[in-house]
This record gives C-alpha cells, structure tokens and sequence, in this order.
C-alpha cells in the first residue's frame, strides 16, 4: 500500500505550500526537491512533529476539502 | 515525516506561462511591445496581451527568471489578472508544478478551493517510475 502524497496549494497571489505526506524520513525533503527548484524562491520549511515517525500516516484537513 | 515548504513563485518556464495565459484566455506573444498609457510602449523578451488597453512585457533577467512590467494606471492590468499579477501567478505555478510531476510519471489532481486557492495532489509514487526523462527521477523512487 503506497499513500505517500505531496499536496500543493498555490495561492491566489501565487504564494505555494507544499506537503509531503506519509514519505520516510530524508525520503520527504528529496520528494518535494524537484518542485522547489522548478517553481521558485523557497521561503520557510517547517518540519511537523511526526518528522521522526517513520511512516506515519497524517490526516490533514484543509480548506474546502 | 511531513514537512512544509512555503515558496515565492518565479516564472521561468514560457511552456507553463503559456498554459496559464491560454486558461486566462490571453495570448503570450515573443519579441514585441506591450502596449502602456497614451501610446507608450516598452519592449518584452515575451508579452502577455491583454484584453484591456494595456499588456504585460516579460524579460528575461540575469538569474534566469522573468521579471514583469506593465503600466498599472487605474487597474486595467490587475483587472486581468489580479494584483501583483497574482492570477497569471497561481495559474503558471499551478501549470509548472503539473509539468514537473508528469515529467516524473506522477499523477495529479487539481481542486479549486472556496478560498480561491488552487490545490493539487501528487499522487502514484511507486518504486518503479513510469517516465525515466530526466535526471530528477530518483527524488520520489522508493529504495526498494
């Protein structure tokens, strides 16, 4: 079973976030590498609590989902 | 894990800027003049042509990415596509973001939210890509 996920939302002044879901540690930063170089000027990286929980799956809520 | 990352969109890529003015039903056009206030004009590497009296002339900077110019008298530009160029943005992030997932055999799913934020899903990370077109592939690759 594979539910890694990378969401993005792109804001209506351009602004981006991007979410790497459920990847095993280093794994996460290399799945959204790419995304960061093509797209822009990388501004924060906030690292969530599960950083260290392997596998772990999240459940994110977000605006009209 | 999970992370965030929070980025400030460049444009770089005329493909996906030209995805996103088509979506804005506008025309991106190489080499000509935008047009400004009172026949002033001013010179685009590209220029996106607007519907109103003024367009938006793109050139190219020394870092590689575009910088934006127009004439922002009484709002005809942001009229368009909004302020700071926000629309035009968002939709090119959204267009760059899709190519760069494709290009790694990743599906993706589009959802306009209620806030007027765009998001899109990345799903289909398997150990085996499907594309092998570039060398970023191995960013996703599970290691088994």
């Amino acid at each position: 079973m594979n539910n890694r996920i990378i969401e993005i939302i792109i804001g209506t002044t351009g602004e981006i976030q991007i979410e790497a879901l459920n990847f095993k540690g280093p794994d996460c930063e290399k799945a959204t590498a790419f995304l960061e170089e093509a797209l822009g000027v990388v501004g924060k990286k906030v690292k969530k609590p599960e950083y260290h929980q392997h596998g772990t799956r999240t459940n994110q809520q977000k605006l009209g989902a | 894990m999970s992370h965030f990352t929070e980025i400030k969109t460049q444009i770089k890529d005329i493909e996906a800027l030209r995805s996103a003015c088509q979506e804005l039903g506008l025309s991106l056009v190489p080499n000509t003049e935008a047009r400004g206030y009172y026949e002033n004009k001013t010179k685009g590497d590209f220029v996106v042509q607007l519907k109103g009296p003024y367009d938006i002339a793109l050139n190219r900077q020394p870092d590689g990415t575009f910088g934006l110019t127009s004439d922002l008298w009484q709002g005809h530009v942001e009229k368009e596509v909004g302020q700071g160029y926000g629309k035009l943005l968002q939709l090119y992030g959204v267009h760059k973001a899709t190519i760069e997932a494709r290009k790694k055999g990743l599906s993706v799913l589009r959802r306009q939210q209620q806030n007027g934020s765009i998001k899109l899903v990345l799903m289909g990370w398997e150990y085996e890509q499907p594309h092998h077109r570039n060398h970023h592939r191995d960013h996703g690759r599970n290691p088994n």
